[in-house]
């Protein structure tokens, strides 16, 4: 399918960069544009992972396609995110990087600020170990190692600190250095950030002061203020949030949706608890807002939800792909709220509610999307590829969506359908021909032939039974009785040891007949004492009203050749009295 | 709020001009252990599962595995590769890392029903269950599955109703539907689903799989709505279109039934299903030849399944491939050892074949499976006339006019009913063999 329909000859979006070498490793929540210096022209800040493996991590800026700075960065960053610390005031904007368990702040391009979340004070029982190791004249790494120990199995590592985690996992030649170094040191367990998102707090205008907010690995949310670093409010909600996005004022009517690593999802309103909804059928691989209705989330299964802001589920859409990362479009001159969906394989699709109505075709899967505006041009995607391609695309002025090539997707395709019968070929043509002059004598020296096969494997296998398998004295007596009328009938067998020894416990019957349904099929025998009768019942089911018979076979396991076969003819089904 | 604490002491610190955040001291730092969680579980999300591992092993060999999320999260992706045996021992050192975490139990739980250990299964969900939120449904869905394997049917039914209160995925209603089809308890099921339809009305696979119970009591007036239903809410779902092509089908709307074939095909090019309704389809088209191919198609693709073993046999009958349909239909007969309808198709071509003695053995034990079907009566009647066993024949016959008062036949059997009467009162002396054949049309699609 072309990207336009007959209607369109070109595509809604022009191409502005096409970088594809730039190197890019970036992952979603790690792109975002701001007009950092205040003098209007929107920059594009990237995160970038380095490699997959997470060496050289760089914090890169670009106007255009040009870089203006890089900052090498210590730990992971999971999450960037550019906001406004002042109303109407477009000098205000600040980049927050969250990385491990501190907010790095840039401001004016340059480095300003470094916010440590709080620590979580660690187990009292894993305190007091640590403290008596401090009070401890002589340190004795063996019973501190065993102590800890015990406290793991007791309490769990996710209450446990790193550092007790860290000595346990050492060799014990490097414990002692390790124990000399940190017992001084107070204990704290680190938090970590995994996501990061902002919210408006009380203006609607264009430039707006936002406050943070920030889910961490303990399982908290914190929203922040930036002017003094406070941590306004504090939710717990139990699982790490891995993607949090925001809608209306904080102030207001605002809400605060995450979704955990399970496929939790809910919603957090100012003052109340976390109100958990319908679980995701699979986790969410990335969450946006639904204009003022309420959220879209892509799960890992391609499917494609909606739900409002009461958590009920708007519409479902399976995609055709693997979804990367998801973008709100908002197109407020056009009455639009579209979304970006990234689709391994499939480019980038974008869907209005639930339809889809436009594609961008990329060559590389795009790994990262960012909509927004970039330099002077209100509409611009960003797309970070696989291979670490920039790709910056902006929506033209003209672009009209109300022409949906995809909308008639149905009737269109129907006519488009390859669809192609096998053929035949000429020879199986031949074939027919001969076949129909010739049944009888085909068909017979088929019979022939194939009779002639079974005669002799039978042959082969019969040989094999009689001359490789020495014959043995039968161990066991068997003793059979049919119950009951039928068409359901009981066998009872009597099984008894005749020598003077234990058994082992290798010997096994198995029921052989047809069309009857039997239960169990194959009774294994456990050890059998000298003169015990053991008994063994088996049920039949017989589906017509054929004499039947069935034969049970007494076998040692490893041994081909049966050591007894005892035919039965079940007595022929009598009628049901109704 | 405690705000005033906030241990951000690094709060003062100069920047330094270099344009860094200046190095924490670093050396006397210890990575927090969760450091690379959220990335490990966003290459998760996105499968790129062997980057996953890789860094997964790095952080396992930093901390010595006293790790629990990598453990935990190793385990979820070699369950999706399909290595269930190495992924339970994954959930298992993620169990020892940390015994407080329900969610390791339940893992443990899956993977030894994945792996067919259900007793033990039971145990470990039952004990998750205590330490975990009682609304939380997917355990009481996974041990209504493992009751329902263990053959203990009342503990899965009260589970799955549990499970079915609790949420609104279709799991669990499907499976409470499966429990009580077993226990032959239809009308049940279908109330199940009528109730699940109106929690989750957009469920196409609960409105799908009650259409499909209807078809299968009969109903196909009812089936054919729910189909409908389903394929008006999202025209493509091929679960829908199958069957409702296949009612199509056997109302003679060969034409609108194919087309619906066409479009199925494209999502699902290697199912045997399709393809042997396609070419059931042409055959009711009257285009043998492409029939055939298409069954051929549907036979590779599942050379054990009855339904195009048994229709090539029939289509081969029709074109006089007399053989061919001998060798497909012993196939059928092979596979499907009570089907009354292999049976009387495979006696119809070996008698074609002259041999009177198979026929009249293969047509016995169609008999035998189905004592009432007057195709079966008719044709053994006049296979065991050829074989001059008129005593039997006649038995049959009378069998026939028996069926006859209770259902309306077919006029060819009637007509060929009347034929061997007269014959076998003209008596056994004047035995002229008569041989007719007998066919009736066959549509047994499978869905």
């Amino acid at each position: 399918m072309t990207m336009s329909g007959r209607g369109l000859n070109s595509s809604r979006w022009l191409d502005a960069i096409w970088e594809p070498n730039a190197r890019i490793h970036n992952v979603p929540n790690g792109m975002d544009m701001l007009d950092l210096t205040g003098d209007g022209d929107t920059k594009l800040i990237i995160l970038d992972l380095g490699s997959s493996t997470l060496k050289d991590i760089k914090l890169r800026i670009l106007n255009g396609a040009n870089q203006i700075a890089e900052y090498t960065m210590v730990d992971i960053p999971s999450s960037i995110i550019g906001f406004h610390t002042e109303n109407n005031n477009n000098k205000s904007a600040v980049l927050a990087v969250g990385s491990c368990s501190s907010i790095l702040i840039f401001k004016n391009l340059k480095p300003h600020f470094k916010f440590c979340l709080p620590l979580i004070p660690a187990h009292p029982k894993e305190l007091n170990i640590w403290y008596k190791t401090n009070m401890d004249a002589e340190l004795n790494i063996f019973t501190l190692k065993d102590d800890l120990k015990i406290l793991l199995k007791e309490i769990g590592a996710a209450s446990i600190s790193s550092r007790t985690l860290k000595f346990l996992s050492l060799k014990t030649e490097i414990r002692q250095n390790f124990v000399e170094q940190y017992r001084k040191l107070s204990l704290f367990k680190v938090n970590v950030i995994t996501s990061m998102s902002t919210i408006r707090k009380d203006a609607w205008t264009e430039i707006a002061f936002s406050y943070l907010v920030v889910g961490t690995e303990g399982g908290e949310i914190l929203i922040l203020d930036h002017r003094g670093f406070l941590i306004v409010e504090k939710y717990i909600i139990g699982w790490p949030p891995v993607a949090v996005t925001s809608s209306g004022l904080w102030a207001g009517d605002g809400q605060i949706a995450l979704t955990g690593r399970d496929g939790q999802i809910g919603v957090i309103e100012r003052g109340k608890t976390l109100k958990t909804w319908e679980k995701l059928s699979a986790p969410a691989v990335a969450m946006t807002i639904l204009s003022s209705q309420g959220v879209a989330v892509v799960t890992m299964n391609s499917s494609f939800f909606a739900f409002s802001k009461q958590g009920r589920k708007l519409w479902k859409v399976q995609l055709p792909g693997n979804p990367l990362d998801m973008v709100s479009l908002p197109l407020p001159q056009n009455g639009l709220f579209l979304l970006a969906i990234s689709i391994a394989g499939f480019g980038v699709r974008i869907y209005d509610q639930r339809h889809h109505i436009d594609t961008i075709k990329a060559l590389e899967s795009v790994a990262s999307l960012k909509y927004g505006r970039l330099g002077q041009e209100e509409h611009t995607m960003a797309m970070i590829t696989f291979g670490g391609g920039l790709n910056i695309k902006i929506l033209k002025r003209t672009a009209d969506f109300r022409i949906c090539p995809y909308f008639n997707n149905n009737f269109n395709s129907l006519n488009n359908i390859k669809f192609t019968i096998p053929k035949k070929t000429t020879l199986s043509i031949e074939q027919t021909i001969r076949e129909k002059s010739e049944t009888t004598h085909i068909h017979r020296t088929f019979q022939q032939g194939f009779l002639r096969l079974r005669l002799n494997i039978s042959s082969k296998v019969q040989n094999i039974l009689i001359v490789e398998q020495q014959f043995q004295l039968l161990p066991l007596a068997l003793q059979c009785s049919i119950l009951g009328f039928g068409p359901q009938y009981k066998i009872k067998i009597y099984v008894t040891c005749l020598l003077e020894r234990y058994l082992p416990n290798k010997f096994f019957l198995v029921c052989r007949n047809a069309n009857i349904l039997v239960k169990p099929r194959v009774i294994t025998l456990p050890f059998i004492a000298v003169g015990f009768h053991l008994p063994a019942i088996i049920t039949l089911v017989i589906k017509n009203r054929i004499p039947n018979r069935i034969q049970i076979l007494v076998c040692y396991k490893g041994q081909l050749k049966p050591l007894n076969i005892i035919t039965i003819t079940l007595p022929i089904t009598e009628d049901q009295i109704e | 709020m405690d705000n005033n604490i906030l241990n951000n002491g690094k709060r003062n610190e100069q920047l330094s001009s270099n344009q860094s955040f200046r190095a924490d001291k670093s050396n006397k730092k210890i990575p927090p252990v969760e450091e690379k969680n959220w990335i490990l579980h966003r290459y998760y999300t996105r499968h790129e599962y062997e980057i996953c591992k890789i860094i997964i092993e790095q952080e396992l060999e930093k901390f010595a595995g006293l790790t629990e999320f990598p453990h935990y999260l190793k385990g979820l992706i070699l369950r999706k590769e399909g290595r269930v045996q190495d992924s339970f021992n994954c959930f298992q050192n993620s169990y020892e890392v940390n015994p407080r975490n329900v969610n390791n139990f339940t893992q443990i739980a899956k993977s030894l029903f994945l792996l067919g250990d259900y007793k033990r299964a039971i145990e470990i969900f039952l004990q998750a269950k205590k330490m975990s939120d009682p609304s939380e449904w997917e355990i009481n869905y996974f041990l209504g599955e493992c009751y329902t394997r263990t053959n203990q049917l009342e503990d899965a039914e009260t589970h799955l109703i549990h499970a079915t209160k609790l949420t609104k995925n279709e799991n669990p209603y499907i499976a409470l539907v499966k429990l009580y089809v077993i226990k032959d308890r239809i009308i049940d099921a279908i109330d199940i689903y009528t109730n699940a339809l109106v929690s989750i009305p957009e469920s196409e696979e609960i409105a799908t799989e009650l259409g499909q119970l209807y078809l299968d009591v009969g109903d196909i007036k009812r089936a054919f709505q729910q189909f409908g239903t389903v394929l008006a809410q999202s025209p493509n779902y091929t679960k829908a279109m199958i069957p409702m092509a296949y009612i199509m089908q056997s109302n003679g709307e060969y034409d609108v039934a194919f087309s619906k074939y066409k479009i199925t095909s494209q999502s699902m090019p290697e199912s045997w299903t399709l393809w042997n309704n396609i070419g059931m389809c042409l055959y009711g088209k009257k285009k043998y030849v492409s029939a055939i191919t298409c069954l051929k198609r549907a036979h590779y693709l599942n050379p054990l399944a009855l339904a195009p073993a048994c229709n090539l046999g029939l289509v081969f009958l029709t074109t006089g491939q007399v053989v061919s349909a001998t060798i497909y239909l012993c196939g059928a007969v092979a596979s499907g050892r009570t089907s009354s309808m292999a049976y009387l198709l495979l006696g119809l071509a070996l008698k074609r074949l002259d041999d009177l003695d198979g026929a009249e053995s293969s047509l016995e034990k169609a008999h035998s499976l189905a004592p009432q079907d007057p195709w079966v009566l008719i044709n053994y009647a006049v296979v065991l006339d050829a074989q001059k066993k008129s005593k039997q024949a006649r038995e049959l016959l009378v069998v026939l006019n028996d069926v006859n008062t209770l259902i309306d036949l077919d006029l060819q059997i009637i007509r060929m009913t009347k034929q061997l009467t007269v014959k076998l009162q003209a008596d056994d002396k004047l035995s002229r063999p008569l041989f007719t054949q007998e066919e009736r049309s066959f549509n047994e699609d499978e869905v």
